[in-house]
């Protein structure tokens, strides 16, 4: 595709990286929607003080060859203004309002802007008594989230600032951030009308923790533990994207074993990802049996996890050029029988589950989200399979050795709540089917230990990568920014974004969860899988 | 008319039967306290879980304890409600439900186990004649069941009440689903009650007698399937718990509540509502306190135990309902309740006249 005003263009290993002229923005944008890349995948920007500039960066997929670009611009650093794309993709408003908040970039035409006058902070507090007003915390020189105010607790009351753009024929009640139902602190203001939910306003950053920051002051090797805390379910979801960026930026071949076990790893750890996704569903519609034999279940494959990494939930199992530890002696014989007795399980949670007619009536028909909508909104994974779009980035751009495997994709159709959870059933039966492939390719003799100590801990020369996992909850990116000549960053990362699934999804609330009755408000935001600490970052 | 006599057998009624309501609200606490204790450890063992299992023998004390517990809980208001309403309706709802011990025939069955015990231990006297409720049945047959009816017919506006004056939103969610469960099906519960009352007469004790022939629940299949459901959703038992729909509205009608008014509210006016739905259910389907005589037991006593065996029975299903559904939406409430509840009602209502006026239930 041509490109307008175009500077530099590099071919990555995943992407296609080009570089434009800032006030070519819009165009290029346009000319990619119109050429068939219709899913906005990621926006976000990084700082370059030495220069003056400030880079965005926006990557998008085109699905029919599964081709992707990431379209870069520098703008001054002085005045950070660019034009939204938010009415060619829709689903890029949420990350537009994150750039702002973390760099200060004015995206004119923001939807924000009709409603509130301003481009809404999500993840940092509006309150100027709980962070600085125009203070940008992911620019080098702002000082980031150090020296913020003391707060006294005890005289603040009222630090949201959403109530000049309530409507007045509607009853605003706040859901979470302490609600049985947001599974985490996470909040919505949902503006009533009886029961139907008429105007969402989602509301995030309970547990932001700037972790995105926290990555720029540590070494490369000792992120990869923080990641695992970023999704405490899925945690090798988010190690994965990361160790890809980072050795595609330093060069670094993987051997076919470790990359099997990444393998491995990652298809346990997404099966009981959609395991605990059924059980807290059912919890969500007072199915509580069913959310105690999914906990269960779930179990023993947190116990192989254990075995297989070392740790229950932050694994830290991946490390730069391979994995940290072999195949433990007997995993495979165990897997085996785990398997088993769990294909009995899963037959018994379907019949407690999907067959019950109680359950089926929740789910059947209800919210549901055509293939454009999804893919508009910028939603991943299963709930976008679910849409009936046949995207799985395992099978469409296969990476890390997954065109090694034989499995397939499960879809749907309709894109309620029941396809996304058939999706996820289907799902998990295919990653049962990987794991069995995975263990019987892995040898038993293997010579893991050595090779990744062979990698080098940071990368030599300056770079940038994006890598991609398709994990539980969909599409997760790390980018990750290496500018070794700054000696801020001679062993350290100069940026490492997170594209989370989780965030975008229910920022997507805002549209997409209207004219529900709050029962399936509830429903369907279960039903998009959360997982509030990813979001939040 | 007045002499001496009738004064003394009229001070010897009262005594008796201030006693048979005492020995029913004894009767009602440990029935309390075996649903409870048998909803925790069953409801846990097809969850797969153990249920409470420290304090006493496999938990048994468990449910005491917490009692003290939440009992000892500070009491604390929101700044902005009536504290009239806001104290005074709980103790209100639990003061009119505990009418009903007297109005169903639970006196009765206390009464008749005691009966029964000291006629095993050799002392000869016919209690169960001062039980408060056959006295009641007798001089006006029928006030039984129709204040029974006229009880939770009450409770419901009053629970409106209750949720509306915590001023809250989600508390008024709840009012509002209240309202909507109460038209969702008190309309076939009365069909039902009416349907049974064609079966066997308006009295209680008349019904049960009557099904010494044959239970209600095989005479008219139909109106035990009516009567159960309708009776499930009066005493909010799930599927029907809209009004308090954790993962939605938080508890929605006691939202406000502490621990205190919680016990109150939870633990004793639902559980005394489910006790006695599935109470209604044995007297009026399952033959109430009929059952084949146990050798060497008085027949007093055997009345007690077949009546609290059938009624634990019926709260054993109620568990398992609990266990195996999930909460259907407000509006497939409202259409099962009008659209098949309410048909299935009068179906069952026809059949009942059906079977009397043919002469198949004498």
């Amino acid at each position: 595709m041509k490109f307008v005003g175009e500077l530099e263009r590099k071919e990555w290993s995943n992407l296609t990286y080009v570089e434009v002229e800032p006030n070519t923005w819009y165009e290029n944008a346009s000319r990619l929607l119109d050429s068939g890349y219709l899913y906005p995948q990621m926006l976000t920007a990084i700082d370059w003080p030495a220069e003056k500039k400030i880079q965005v960066l926006f990557v998008t997929h085109r699905f029919k060859d599964s081709h992707t670009v990431a379209m870069s611009t520098k703008i001054d650093r002085e005045n950070r203004e660019l034009p939204t794309l938010t009415d060619l993709y829709p689903g890029i408003e949420w990350q537009e309002n994150e750039a702002y908040e973390m760099f200060g970039i004015d995206f004119v035409g923001h939807p924000d802007y009709k409603r509130w006058g301003r481009i809404r902070k999500i993840l940092l507090s509006e309150d100027p008594r709980l962070f600085p007003k125009d203070r940008y915390p992911l620019l080098k020189d702002s000082g980031g989230y150090k020296n913020l105010p003391k707060v006294n607790w005890n005289e603040i009351e009222g630090t949201d600032r959403e109530k000049e753009g309530l409507r007045d024929d509607l009853v605003y009640v706040y859901v979470g951030p302490q609600h049985p139902a947001t599974h985490g602190p996470v909040g919505f203001l949902l503006g009533l009308r009886g029961e139907i939910v008429e105007d969402v306003i989602p509301r995030l950053g309970y547990v932001h923790r700037g972790v995105e920051w926290i990555f720029e002051q540590k070494e490369y090797s000792k992120i990869i533990p923080l990641l695992d805390r970023q999704c405490y379910v899925d945690g090798i979801g988010w190690e994965i994207p990361y160790v890809l960026a980072v050795e595609e930026i330093m060069n670094v071949k993987v051997d076919e074993r470790a990359n099997l076990l990444r393998i491995l790893a990652a298809e346990l750890s997404r099966i009981q990802s959609h395991i605990l996704y059924i059980g807290s569903f059912l919890e969500n519609i007072n199915h509580l049996t069913g959310f105690a034999w999914t906990v269960r279940d779930r179990e023993v494959f947190i116990n192989l996890l254990e075995m297989l990494t070392g740790q229950r939930m932050t694994f830290n199992y991946l490390r730069i050029g391979g994995v940290a530890r072999d195949l433990p002696q007997g995993f495979r014989d165990l897997t085996e029988k785990v398997i088993a007795k769990f294909d009995k399980h899963l037959d018994k949670l379907i019949d407690i589950s999907l067959v019950n007619p109680t359950v089926a009536i929740r789910a059947d028909g209800v919210a549901p989200v055509s293939a454009e909508d999804a893919i508009k909104y910028g939603w991943t994974g299963p709930n976008l399979r679910a849409s009936g779009v046949a995207w799985d980035y395992r099978i469409n751009k296969p990476y890390m050795g997954y065109d090694s495997v034989d499995f397939e994709g499960a879809i749907g159709n309709k894109g309620d709540i029941l396809d996304r959870m058939l999706v996820r059933f289907e799902e998990i039966r295919q990653s049962l089917n990987i794991v069995r492939q995975v263990l019987k390719s892995l040898t038993t003799r293997g010579d893991l230990g050595k090779h990744y100590k062979r990698a080098p801990p940071f990368p030599r020369q300056s770079g940038i990568a994006y890598g991609i996992h398709e994990s539980a909850r969909g599409e997760n990116g790390v980018l990750v920014v290496a500018n070794p000549k700054d000696p801020r960053a001679r062993m350290k990362p100069w940026r490492v974004h997170m594209r989370s699934p989780v965030f975008i999804h229910t920022m997507s609330l805002k549209y997409l969860g209207r004219g529900l009755l709050l029962q399936d408000f509830l429903a369907n935001y279960i039903s998009l899988d959360t997982c509030v600490a990813e979001m939040d970052r | 008319m007045c002499g001496f006599a009738n004064m003394l057998n009229a001070v010897i009624i009262l005594a008796a039967a201030l006693g048979s309501v005492i020995l029913a609200f004894a009767y009602a606490g440990l029935l309390d306290f075996i649903t409870i204790y048998l909803e925790r450890k069953v409801w846990g063992r097809i969850m797969q879980r153990y249920g409470p299992a420290h304090v006493g023998y496999a938990g048994l004390l468990q449910l005491i304890s917490d009692f003290l517990k939440y009992l000892s809980k500070e009491l604390f208001s929101p700044r902005r409600v009536m504290k009239v309403f806001y104290y005074a309706i709980p103790l209100v709802v639990i003061a009119i439900i505990t009418v009903p011990l007297i109005l169903l025939p639970f006196d009765y069955v206390a009464i008749s186990g005691l009966d029964g015990i000291l006629k095993l231990i050799g002392i000869k006297v016919d209690l169960t004649k001062y039980s408060i409720s056959l006295l009641m049945d007798h001089y006006a047959p029928g006030i039984g069941l129709l204040g029974y009816v006229a009880i939770v017919a009450l409770s419901m506006p009053l629970m409106y009440v209750l949720a509306w004056a915590q001023s809250n939103k989600y508390s008024a969610l709840a009012a509002f689903r209240t309202v909507l469960m109460l038209v969702t099906y008190e309309i076939p519960f009365l069909i039902a009650i009416a349907a049974a009352a064609i079966l066997g007469g308006v009295s209680i004790y008349g019904i049960v007698q009557k099904q010494a022939s044959g239970w209600f629940i095989f005479v008219n299949p139909v109106l035990a399937l009516v009567l159960f459901i309708a009776l499930l959703a009066e005493s909010e038992r799930p599927p029907f718990d809209h009004p308090e729909a954790e993962q939605e509205i938080v508890h929605g009608w006691n939202i406000e509540y502490g621990a205190g008014e919680f016990i109150l509210l939870y633990g004793l006016y639902l559980y005394s509502k489910a006790i006695y739905a599935a109470g209604l259910v044995t007297l009026l389907l399952l033959g109430g306190w009929l059952g084949p005589a146990i050798p060497g037991i008085p027949i007093s006593l055997s009345n007690a135990i077949w009546f609290t065996i059938k009624l634990v029975a019926v709260f054993l299903v109620f568990i398992w309902v609990r266990a195996s559904v999930a909460r259907p939406r407000v509006d497939q409430i409202l259409e099962f309740g009008w659209f098949k509840l309410l048909i299935l009602s009068i179906i069952a209502l026809v059949i009942s006249i059906a079977l009397r006026a043919g002469g198949v239930v004498a």
